[in-house]
């Protein structure tokens, strides 16, 4: 089986967190404080203790992960320490807690680390996941090699058109100026394809440039189609097919090819906000530890 | 107004003529840029996304405006703004716009194409494709987080902190965080009155809440053990330090005002051993397995008669079995609960207990017995069987001499009824409306006679039936008169535990022989009919128990006791100075309070 960060070492470190979880459960059941449950017994302060401690840990996968020289175990190594320490962290700042919660910066310490958590699993989830997606939906050549078939396609179809009618031969270099990869973070993640073509359009006040919507090339499509049944000659109607073969390709590939910048998108997205969000717990759980004994 | 754009398409390769399409804008204005919704799209990295505006001001004026500092070539020199006119060239990158058409009149032409085919490696930079390239920045949201988290969770309410003008602002206004944010849970119920001020009782800052806190509202609270003994250094070496903090935990949930928990005692009283001036605490760790049985306090009678001292003495379990209380009282509980009936006033009657035992109003003991309200009910004081109204009074053998003489005076000298034995001339007799003219002589039969009369009765009263049947009377053969005898005083023990809690009230369910067991047997009142620990173990059991009523130290006894000194250490302190220059002077300089305590102490003390 192939070693990933999920079974590293035999899910070594999925046995270390276990222990460790296992270890404070059992703890916290046996241990009886004279108080209620709460950060203030021994179990308490102790739990807390590992717990801050770790996430002082993880949070050195981000400085470990950039130094490849580093000779303190490999990358997979750590990554799988992170994830599955990372898991621990939640339950051991849960019987840290005792239960207890309320309104108060101790609360909010407690859920930007579950929200820190959180989205550390779902970038477990887009590891697992879209890697392989990609490189299926891809067929495992690399996007610039999309990109190079794309521009063969243009110029496939530019060509074509070139012989055809300056109308066709402009509304084709158009909706190739035109044609929209990627963009926005929301048109990224969502894969839209926002092409666009600029052509004449009748209004009541006499024609007039619009902008119309190119999604997956479609106007075009349709644009040529027309020509192409109105066409009276045969050689002409042919030269029209052949465009549309091209245009049809290329708009199969640029869907490809956004697909493959949203899961990329996706693959990273996540980290836009664990990595904040681990910033927002350093200073919610410095706080939290300073405030608890500003006011013992 | 509209603008007519002539996109170039091709130059004919055989007419070598340039080929355009024509394309009518109906607007003031037309964009340039590489971006999307350009109607001038020129597909050049170099180019801005929004790059420039040309706006026809009239119909023969047009201008066009860079958005960008870049700007552009205008006839193939760098402008940002310029007036166009006929045959003008605009060069932005690889795009050129050419001014074809500006005649009033006629509509504007512009000529638009690419100068060349742009390279396809530099149009991939044409596309945004990663999230980095949208500017959306982790060490941004990074910073922005944790800055906003700092100012709105430490800052904010830390301020207030350093400046105490700032506190009660922040304090009272919503929605802006004070040092309330830091709290760890709610107060108790009885704490909220403290209100939003921490510093009531966190005074300094990184220092647990000291008792000082606690006693400035706390002030009468009493301590465990006895403030100025030294006995108790052993155990409670600081007991001038002890924090109210550790076993009064606030901000917990859920919320109590003390630890139930009964290792709080155990510790200590587990291993009293050690205690070798006070050998009569005994060790304790847990109700139901390691507890030492009672051990009743009783009330023994000293002296005798009005003399009579009662002194508490606290009996231990070993002696209990011989131990009688001396309460000087002749009462059967076995005859008073007989399941025929005993005799009153409306015939035979069945008693129950709470016939005569009746709870005190708090519920907690019950109210002690009196002749006036319990027994009189059915033991009258009458001494003459003929006349209902001959009631000798109770408590005071002075009033019943005197009223049993009065009752034989009036009987004498009574006109109507005759009196038998009396013995008295005819000549002295009264008469109705004449003077009472008794010769000295008859003077002294009449005396002789009520005295006989009282001392006949006072005697069958005292030695034969009513007195006699509850009171231990003892005779004093070389007295006189009413003096020959003497009834002991009655006092029944009522706190047979009185360093336990124990409510009646709560007991209700039980019967009251379930706990007093033997009172259907009792034939004396010296009969001791208090439970023991194993009694109470019926039911009740250790703090782990999981079968019988869980019962850990607080629910009998209390923390805080009476006459111990008080719980401020300072206090503590202050007296200890007092006693201190006081014992080198004289004992009776010690403070009232002490002094007095010391009264109740040395009571408790020996009855421990």
């Amino acid at each position: 089986m192939h070693q990933s960060f999920f079974n590293y070492k035999g899910f070594r470190w999925a046995i270390y967190a276990a222990i460790l979880s296992v270890g404070a459960v059992i703890a916290y059941v046996l241990n009886s404080p004279r108080d209620p449950p709460n950060g203030g017994t021994w179990l308490g302060y102790t739990l807390g203790t590992i717990a801050a401690l770790l996430i002082l840990y993880l949070m050195w996968f981000g400085i470990r992960k950039r130094s490849f020289r580093s000779n303190s175990g490999s990358a997979v190594g750590w990554l799988s320490a992170h994830v599955w320490l990372g898991l621990t962290v939640i339950l051991l700042a849960t019987l840290h807690s005792g239960f207890q919660f309320g309104k108060n910066v101790h609360t909010v310490a407690y859920a930007v680390m579950c929200l820190v958590v959180g989205s550390g699993l779902w970038g477990v989830y887009t590891y697992i996941r879209y890697p392989e997606l990609m490189a299926r939906q891809r067929g495992n050549v690399s996007r610039d090699t999309l990109f190079d078939q794309l521009r063969e396609f243009d110029q496939k179809a530019l060509q074509i058109a070139s012989q055809l009618d300056v109308e066709i031969h402009d509304t084709v270099a158009e909706a190739i100026r035109r044609t929209h990869v990627g963009g926005g973070l929301w048109t990224q993640l969502r894969a839209r394809d926002e092409s666009t073509i600029l052509i004449p359009r009748r209004t009541q006040r006499g024609p007039t440039g619009r902008l119309v919507d190119n999604r997956g090339q479609r106007s075009l499509i349709e644009m040529l189609a027309e020509c192409q049944a109105a066409s009276t000659d045969a050689a002409e109607a042919a030269r029209i097919q052949s465009l549309l073969e091209a245009v049809g390709s290329k708009a199969e590939l640029l869907r490809k090819i956004q697909r493959d910048i949203q899961l990329q998108g996706l693959l990273q997205f996540w980290l836009y906000f664990h990595l904040p969000l681990s910033f927002a717990l350093l200073a919610a759980l410095t706080i939290h530890i300073v405030t608890v004994f500003l006011y013992w | 107004m509209s603008f007519v754009i002539r996109r170039w398409v091709r130059t004919n390769k055989s007419t070598r003529q340039r080929e355009y399409r024509e394309i009518v804008m109906r607007s003031r204005q037309v964009t340039i840029g590489r971006a999307q919704d350009q109607q001038l799209l020129i597909t050049d990295p170099k180019v801005a996304p929004q790059h420039a505006i040309i706006e026809q001001r009239s119909s023969s004026k047009i201008v066009i405006k860079a958005l960008t500092p870049r700007g552009f070539l205008v006839n193939r020199k760098p402008r940002k703004v310029a007036t166009l006119s006929q045959g003008d060239i605009v060069r932005i990158g690889a795009g050129a716009i050419t001014v074809d058409q500006l005649r009033p009149g006629r509509p504007v032409i512009l000529g638009f194409g690419h100068m060349n085919e742009p390279d396809p490696t530099e149009i991939k930079n044409l596309y945004i494709t990663s999230i980095r390239e949208t500017g959306l920045s982790k060490s941004f949201w990074s910073w922005a987080l944790a800055l906003s988290i700092i100012a709105l969770f430490m800052l904010i309410p830390f301020s207030g902190v350093v400046y105490s003008a700032l506190q009660e602002p922040l304090r009272s206004t919503p929605m802006i965080p004070s040092d309330g944010i830091w709290t760890s849970g709610p107060l108790h119920a009885s704490h909220k009155s403290i209100g939003a001020n921490c510093n009531s009782c966190h005074e300094i800052p990184f220092r647990m809440v000291r008792n000082d806190q606690c006693v400035a509202c706390h002030d009468s609270m009493q301590h465990h053990v006895d403030v100025l003994s030294k006995d108790d250094v052993q155990v409670f070496e600081v007991k001038d330090e002890t924090r109210c903090g550790s076993c009064h935990h606030e901000h917990n949930e859920p919320s109590t005002l003390a630890h139930q928990d009964q290792r709080l005692c155990t510790d200590c009283h587990e291993k009293l051993d050690g205690l070798k001036k006070q050998p009569e605490l005994l060790n304790v760790a847990d109700f139901g397995t390691n507890h030492p049985n009672f051990r009743l306090s009783i009330l023994e009678a000293r002296g005798q008669g009005a003399e009579t001292l009662w002194e508490r003495v606290r009996i231990p379990p070993s002696a209990l079995k011989g131990t009688l209380e001396g309460s000087h009282l002749n009462f059967s509980h076995a005859q008073h609960l007989d399941p025929k009936g005993i005799k009153a006033p409306a015939g035979d009657q069945v008693l129950q207990c709470d016939d005569c035992h009746r709870m005190s109003a708090n519920g907690k003991r019950m109210q002690p017995i009196k002749m006036e309200t319990q027994c009189s009910r059915c033991h009258s004081l009458l001494f003459d069987a003929q006349d209902g109204n001959t009631k000798v009074p109770h408590g005071d053998l002075k009033l019943m001499y005197k009223a049993l003489t009065e009752h034989f005076s009036r009987q004498f000298f009574e006109p109507t009824g005759p009196a038998p034995d009396t013995s008295v001339s005819s000549t002295g007799r009264r008469r109705p409306g004449g003077a009472v003219l008794m010769t000295t002589n008859d003077q002294r039969r009449a005396s002789d006679w009520i005295e006989q009369k009282t001392m006949q009765t006072a005697r069958q009263l005292l030695e034969d039936r009513v007195c006699v049947d509850c009171h231990v009377i003892e005779k004093v053969p070389e007295a006189v008169g009413i003096d020959r005898w003497i009834v002991d005083p009655v006092r029944l023990t009522e706190e047979w535990m009185p360093m336990a809690k124990f409510d009646h009230k709560s007991h209700t369910t039980s019967t009251c022989v379930s706990c007093h067991k033997n009172a259907e047997r009792s034939e004396k009142s010296s009969d001791i009919m208090m439970p023991g620990i194993e009694t109470c173990r019926d039911c009740h059991g250790g703090a782990a128990d999981k079968e019988k009523l869980t019962s850990d130290c607080l629910m009998c006894h209390e923390f805080h006791l009476p006459n111990r000194g008080l719980f401020d250490a300072n206090a503590t302190k202050r007296m200890k100075g007092v006693l201190n220059a006081a014992s080198r002077v004289n004992r009776k300089n010690v403070p009232a309070q002490r002094r007095t305590s010391d009264a109740a102490e040395s009571a408790r003390r020996s009855a421990l």
